[in-house]
């Protein structure tokens, strides 16, 4: 298939070179000249696209292309131009033809005005904002400089308006552009790098290559990019050389995160676990452990507290001794320990180098980069080079050809440290008074995989030993991941007539990601591992595996090729009507192939590789004792290919009348390579309309304290697709079988011959102004959203079978349809404009979606809703809900929960957690409804200020709380359970039930899902502060550079109001708060 | 360059484009991924052992039955420490909470989801061009899979099959496609039977008499389940005759005096009685060695020289422990194996009134089972002492099998060996008296709740 893409491309580019042979039709006019000019801006000589040039005397006009250029063809003779530009003074000027110097006409900048003229680019072309109907967010270099991280989404987050980036870790969603679209295919917006869509990791990118984001909200806008822009569009555009003079840029930055706040972490306290231990001790609780150990079949772990109970029951330790022991451990704090040896300060440095520059005959931007991260667990080290070349090349004045190469090294290494999250192989938890290390910072042993002595009894047989000692063990696990990426772009823009560019493009990416994960000989992973597989006989031990390093390697190879051919047409005629159409053709192949394996007795330095181990046999596994129990030796060979495959045709027209109506209108269809669905169902057909009225240049518009007003509307259809799933049964060999030796094949995919694309059509109603002597702009756009035969994955009768895991049943499909509106609110205002200046920029969205049809059957009970990890829709509720049993507070005799059966407060928890209709469940928004921020700008002379402050209202979160048998069975537990239920009376000021035992899972699982446990999530949080200084040349004279700037960011304020009294952040629920971070930065221009 | 020409070279590239567009879409999106529809695929998803008849460590067959039985108990101590649902079962609850995806229900019904499938592609095969034998032993085991997990469900959410209302009471639901849209409905106990027996009938004429593998049904498994599923019915004159058919086709039994009382585990994986290898649905911990202790009572009625004592038991310093798995692991056994059959066979002609034959059925099997050297073949004056002889060695041989839940329900219909089961668990007394509509376990409420079905009544 290559082949057939490269004979294309081939074909296009004879095609090309024959016609560049012909003349322009144009030139052969005697009398009349074509004339070229360039309206560029006074300040920064950045050309100004989208430019009005009038010639007074022939009321011709024309407008400047994305190059700032423009073309008139007049005959000789003297001529008025008038040139028009919003946010620039205009300006008339005079020539005489022929022209004695190239037509350089340099605007001025219009100080009163706040408004800058914004060239959105839509990934296939530029326009000037103010002439496109779409909706669109734009993000230039101020404000991606605002924020300094290595993340371009970083810089996004509360300064684009729409943009939604979830705060909350572990969250599945991590961010979404006007809510969410699509309920379970990929749910991310498009990534447009330039001209391409961007296959690789958004990580990848060098934010200092950057020079703008636009973001594309509505469906005009979008559908150019067809089937995967139902979620939005997010295009970046690189920096490209600005001035005639080589520009050198030296930026530096670092970014200093302390450790995170371990202490406020609610988890129970160390005497308190202790004296839980002691009651539960003498409850009989530890027996049926200790019943398996004497058995002499599995060796469940006690912790210390309880080793010493037992010893001290068994007469093997004074009781005076052991009740001193145990005191003593009273005084442990497992977070210290954590905090000293596991957590560190987080360090990143960011510093990258570029050189640009624009001459007549070329464009050049070369830059490279590097940065280097120690994140907050110790042993974690993150490093990324980068580097660009992008050059445009103007053969003539036709023919212009662009490339640019783009390679990324990443590399980040991790040991074993799961921080506060660590846990045992058999999932234990470090208990509160776990100590991790001791006075002198040496690593100190936890039993908590078996008890010790059943590790001290192997030891004695000659089995390795057995001791997991955490701190020891971070180093001896080196995960370490490797990306390369390197991304090769080409493209010609040939000028077959004035008004029309033929133009091909070709990316290439290539990528390269390698995991290499090494468990030393000496790590824990492989001690366990050999131990295990050791097996005991009367001659002695064998071990099937061997001693030595333990290597996992995965591959994953991606390869991508886009092409794509395209005739542009832009003429403007009777100084009254301008055309702008596009269209062209685009195919796209990415490749992904993986292939892992693992080695054994791998020795590091140099190339040795244990052979010969035997995965077929099945081996006794120590720990199981007496009892059998077999096991293969772990192999993680595998060998996967994943193709996606587009083939799409498009075109957009856009046509201005006069200054004052634009109509504009795209038509795209996609095919794909969907598996099992017919050719012909491949192709789905996206289109849009628009239509832009600026109100304020009417004749008859006379309201004089809105000078500017434009309305725009639009309305059109977006796609999504998934590869997960098919129309036919699919069915995935997964080896052979363990019993019988025959390859066997597990079900992927049950049959679904009614597969489709799911579609969303959006209508967009967009209003921008400006205010009394242009000191406040601003845009409200309203939007309605929705989205038909969405696929998702959702509940299903498990009596179908097709359950492939154990746990719920689900089935992927088109499922559901919504509907979903919402307003974007922009505004921006100087508030003093003389030597101290203060702007406030304001934004604000709401958003709410409605699930309006849902093809699965919904289940009755409540339960089906708990589950976090599922989308559940209901027929008119948002597609994310939290649901929650009712609460009727805790018996005042005996503090259990209770919830409601009819109406009535019960504590009959099986009935209520199973059969609580979903009717009388309580529901609440999981996503805010209502979100923005507010930015304060204050700048005197070159020092600036910024402050913003963000908030997200009308949603709500699921509290954390002590769970009785979790707590007792994995060692930690939340620290409510200081504020339990102990006498009557105490149902008055908490809800946290009382400790029973025998543990009823039933209460505990009801109590955290019941209505107790639902806080408000609104909150307002001080988001971040930035201050900036800046030295120009051109008022230092003295200065070895043309500009410096000095930054310093601070962010992880904290929240400054939260909407639950228990004062809880929501973004840090279940996980620990993040200290504050700071950076500076330095960035000079020479 | 004239416009003719570009418009020349335009329409070539076009059509360049159109006829490579088929091929380029039609690329596989995931190069592993098969669209089952060959014999070899069909016969790879249905050796899927993992799923069908359970891999090394876990089957597919209910285990709600077999956690209600008096086959083992459980110690306080456990009993504190296990969870709602293992609580409510040990103690006959009239509400289960069952764990969401209950293996109870998932493991079963995706069996039948795999055999629906298999039979749904194999419709669409042309049969002529296929190979013969392969075709018929898969349409046969797909048949056959989804009879026998239809017989396990009606085991446990159906009532116990009774001529006289098995018309009138609900019985499983039948899924006979594999498509996904069908709703769910409860049959009637008649018609989940008689679909059981349809589809094994069906299975019988393609299935080759003994399989290659014992993952795989033979006729002889096959004819076995028949007679099992009639033994269930009360159809003691049909139930003989398969039992019959089968043992015909395999009567081979382990001489027990040749087996090793000393080994952890007793048996090996499909060793020459098992007909049809199949496992329960682990549940840890419940049914574990260590945990299911062996009913002191049960230990005891056996004779000082009967081997299955030792070969089946592992007495411990308090307690006994079962070690006697055919799977050759600690999870049971929950196929199908000869011995049974023997057993089926006796009971049969016992109920028919021959307790000559009878009991030679019975001495069959048991002297593969007793000390050789003092073994004293069983005898009996009439029928009904032949029945009780044999109902007492089934007790005994079928420990840990799976069966006893099943033949609590039925016997429990005879006033002559209905008992009543009683448990003590954390200080309370629990019982569970014959015919109890606690007999039929709730369908689990994650079912109901999805497809809105009858609940059965407790």
């Amino acid at each position: 298939m290559f082949k057939t893409i490269q004979t294309i491309v081939l074909a296009m580019l004879c095609a090309i070179l024959s016609l560049k042979a012909q003349e322009p039709i144009s030139n052969k006019s005697s009398q009349k000249q074509l004339i070229k000019g360039k309206v560029i801006s006074s300040s920064n000589s950045e050309a100004l696209a989208g430019a009005i040039i009038k010639n007074i005397s022939t009321s011709q006009s024309v407008t400047s292309d994305n190059n700032g250029e423009f073309t008139l063809t007049l005959p000789d003779g003297n001529y008025t131009l008038s040139i028009n530009y919003l946010g620039y003074k205009p300006l008339n000027i005079n020539i005489q033809i022929p022209l004695k110097e190239p037509l350089i006409i340099a605007l001025e900048a219009n100080e009163q005005s706040l408004k800058e003229v914004e060239i959105v680019s839509t990934g296939y072309q530029n326009i000037p904002k103010e002439r496109a109907a779409g909706s669109f967010e734009q993000m230039n270099q101020k404000l991606l400089n605002r924020r300094i991280s290595s993340n371009i989404l970083d810089k996004l987050e509360t300064v684009a308006s729409g943009f939604y980036k979830s705060q909350v870790e572990l969250s599945s969603e991590t961010y979404s552009i006007r809510g969410r679209s699509t309920i379970f295919a990929d749910a991310t917006p498009l990534v447009v790098l330039n001209n391409f869509p961007y296959e690789g990791n958004i990580d990848q990118i060098n934010p200092n290559d950057i020079e703008s984001i636009t973001i594309l909200k509505d469906a005009a806008a979008a559908s150019i990019w067809g089937a995967r822009a139902g979620n939005g569009v997010i295009v970046i555009t690189t920096k490209k050389g600005t001035d005639d003079q080589p520009k050198i840029q030296i930026s530096s930055s670092i970014t200093h995160l302390g450790k995170p706040n371990l202490d406020k972490f609610p988890v129970i306290s160390s005497s308190e676990f202790i004296d839980l231990e002691k009651k539960l001790f003498d409850l009989g609780f530890y027996q049926s452990y200790e019943d398996l150990n004497n058995a002499g079949f599995l060796f469940p772990p006690f912790t210390p507290v309880v080793e010493l109970l037992r010893a001290k029951r068994d007469k093997t330790i004074s009781e005076f001794e052991a009740d001193k022991q145990i005191e003593a451990l009273k005084g442990n704090n497992v977070m210290n320990d954590l905090s000293q040896y596991f957590y560190q300060n987080s360090v990143d440095q960011r510093h990258a180098l570029s050189l640009s520059g624009n001459t007549k005959f070329i464009n050049y931007y070369i830059s490279s980069g590097y940065d280097n991260a120690t994140p907050s667990l110790v042993g974690q080290n993150k490093n990324r080079i980068t580097m660009r070349s992008q050059n445009t090349i103007n053969v003539n004045e036709k023919l212009q050809i662009e490339t640019s190469i783009n390679y990324v090294q990443s590399t980040s290494k991790t040991g074993r440290n799961a921080g506060y999250n660590m846990a045992s192989t058999n999932s234990h938890r470090l208990y509160p008074y776990a100590e991790l290390a001791d006075d002198n910072g040496n690593a100190l042993p936890i039993n908590w995989d078996y008890t010790k002595a059943f590790t001290q009894s192997a030891q004695n047989k000659g089995l390795l030993n057995w001791e997991d000692k955490p701190l020891e063990e971070i180093n001896r696990r080196k995960l370490t991941q490797i990306n390369r990426e390197l991304m090769l772009n080409t493209g010609i823009n040939y000028q077959l007539f004035p008004y029309l560019v033929l133009s091909l493009k070709y990316q290439h990416l290539n990528a390269t990601s390698i995991s290499n994960d090494l468990r030393n000989a000496d790590s824990y992973y492989t001690r366990n591992l050999v131990n295990n597989f050791t097996q005991v006989s009367d001659e002695g031990l064998t071990r099937p595996i061997p001693l030595g390093n333990i290597l996992d390697k995965e591959v994953t190879e991606t390869g991508s090729h886009q092409g794509r051919t395209q005739v542009s047409f832009n003429k403007s005629w009777m100084n009254k009507h301008t055309l702008t159409t596009i269209a062209g053709w685009e195919i796209r192949s990415l490749e992904t192939n993986g292939f892992g394996t693992n080695y054994y007795g791998y020795d590091a330095n140099g190339s040795i590789v244990s052979a010969n181990l035997d995965f077929s046999n099945r081996w006794q596994q120590y720990y199981f004792g007496r009892r059998s129990n077999k096991k293969t030796i772990p192999n993680s060979a595998f060998i996967s290919g994943l193709k996606d495959r587009y083939i799409s045709n498009y075109a957009n027209l856009s046509y201005q009348y006069n200054n004052l109506y634009t109509i504009s209108a795209s038509a795209r269809t996609d095919a794909s390579n969907l598996f099992g669905v017919k050719t012909n169902q491949q192709e789905v057909p996206l289109w849009s309309a628009g239509l832009a009225w600026q109100l304020s240049r009417e004749s008859f518009y006379k309201i004089s304290w809105l000078p500017y007003l434009n309305l725009r509307a639009t309305y059109g259809s977006q796609g999504n697709v998934s590869k997960q799933a098919s129309a036919y049964t699919t069915g995935m060999y997964i080896g052979y079988s363990d019993h019988t030796g025959l390859p066997f094949m597990q079900i992927q995919t049950p049959p679904n011959s009614t597969l489709k694309w799911e579609t969303v059509k959006q209508l967009n109603i967009g209003l921008d102004f400006n205010l009394i002597g242009n000191s406040v702009t601003g845009s409200i756009e309203y939007y309605r959203k929705k989205g038909d035969d969405l696929l998702g994955s959702a509940p299903i009768d498990p009596t179908t079978g097709v359950a492939i895991n154990d746990g719920p049943s689900t089935y992927f499909g088109n499922l559901a349809s919504i509907k979903g509106y919402g307003f974007d609110v922009k505004l921006a205002a100087n508030i003093l404009n003389r030597s101290f200046k203060w702007r406030t920029d304001a934004l604000y969205s709401y958003t709410k979606t409605t699930v309006t049809k849902y093809t699965q059957t919904n289940s009755l009970y409540g339960k089906a809703y708990l589950s976090g990890f599922l989308v559940n829709p209901v027929l008119g509720r948002s597609v994310y809900s939290i649901y929650a049993y009712p609460w009727a507070g805790l018996d005042p005799l005996n503090g259990d929960p209770r919830g409601y059966i009819n109406g009535v407060p019960s504590n009959d928890y099986n009935t209520i957690r199973n059969e609580t209709l979903l009717g009388k469940m309580k529901h609440y928004s999981a996503q805010p409804t209502s979100f923005g921020s507010l930015r304060n700008t204050f700048s005197f002379g070159m020092l600036e200020l910024s402050i913003n402050i963000s908030y997200q209202l009308g949603y709500y979160f699921r509290n954390n709380s002590v769970n009785y048998t979790l707590l007792a069975n994995t060692w930690t537990g939340h620290g409510d359970y200081s504020k339990r239920w102990q006498k009557p009376g105490d149902e008055l000021k908490t809800n946290v039930p009382s400790f029973t035992y025998p543990f009823n899972d039933q209460r505990d699982t009801f109590y955290a899902y019941s209505e107790a446990l639902i806080e408000k999530a609104d909150n307002i949080r001080l988001q971040d502060i930035t201050l900036g200084y800046t030295l120009e040349k051109q008022k230092n004279k003295g200065l070895p550079f043309s500009k410096l700037t000095c930054s310093a960011y601070i962010t992880n304020l904290g929240t400054i109001w939260t909407a639950n009294k228990l004062n809880i952040d929501p973004n840090y629920v279940y996980s620990p708060q993040l200290a504050k971070s700071i950076s500076f930065g330095l960035t000079a221009t020479f | 360059m004239n416009t003719y020409k570009k418009i020349l070279l335009a329409s070539c590239i076009l059509s360049i484009v159109c006829s490579c567009k088929k091929q380029f879409l039609n690329a596989k999106p995931d190069n592993s991924l098969v669209v089952p529809s060959a014999l070899p695929e069909l016969q790879a998803l249905l050796d899927n052992d993992l799923i069908i008849s359970g891999g090394y460590t876990a089957g597919s067959d209910p285990h709600i039955g077999a956690l209600s039985t008096d086959d083992y108990y459980i110690t306080d101590a456990d009993y504190l420490n296990t969870d709602d649902y293992h609580r409510a079962a040990y103690t006959w609850a009239k509400k289960i909470p069952f764990q969401p995806g209950t293996k109870n229900w998932v493991g079963p019904y995706r069996v039948i989801f795999y055999a629906n499938i298999v039979l749904d592609a194999l419709n669409k095969l042309s049969k002529d061009k296929t190979d013969q034998l392969s075709y018929n032993n898969i349409k046969g085991s797909a048949l056959f899979y989804r009879a026998f997990q239809f017989y396990n469900l009606a085991q446990v959410f159906a009532p116990q099959y009774k001529s006289n209302s098995a018309s009138s009471e609900p019985g499983i639901p039948v899924r006979l496609t594999a498509d996904i849209a069908e709703l769910t409905t409860r049959s009637t106990v008649k018609e989940t039977y008689e679909r059981i027996i349809t589809d094994l009938n069906e299975a019988i004429a393609l299935l080759p008499n003994n399989p290659l593998v014992q993952t795989r049904p033979g006729k002889a498994a096959a004819f076995a389940l028949l007679a099992r599923t009639y033994l269930t019915m009360q159809n003691y004159s049909m139930a003989s005759q398969f039992a019959s058919s089968s043992l015909e086709l395999n009567n081979q039994l382990m001489d027990y005096n040749e087996i090793n009382p000393d080994a952890s585990e007793t048996f090996t994986l499909f060793n020459k009685e098992v007909l049809f290898h199949s496992g329960i649905s682990y549940d840890y911990p419940s049914l574990i060695p260590e945990y299911a202790k062996i009913d002191n009572d049960l230990y005891n009625s056996y004779e000082v020289n009967d081997l299955r004592k030792t070969r089946f038991f592992s007495l411990q310093e308090s307690y006994v422990i079962f070690k006697g798995s055919y799977r050759g692991t600690i999870i049971p056994f929950t196929g199908l194996a000869t011995d049974e059959v023997y057993l089926m066979q006796a009971e049969c002609y016992a109920r028919l009134g021959d307790h000559v034959k009878a009991l030679k059925s019975l001495n069959e099997l048991m002297i593969n089972r007793f000390d050789k050297a003092s073994f004293k073949p069983f005898i009996a004056n009439d029928s009904d002492e032949a029945l009780a002889i044999i109902l007492a060695e089934r007790r005994k041989e079928l420990v840990m099998r799976n069966m006893r839940w099943t033949d609590l329900r039925r016997l429990n219909l005879d006033p002559r060996f209905a008992i009543t089961l009683t448990r003590k668990a954390n200080s309370q007394t629990y019982t569970l008296p014959p015919n109890d509509p606690r007999y039929t376990l709730p369908i689990p409420e994650e079912i109901i709740g999805l497809t809105g079905i009858a609940q059965n009544q407790r």
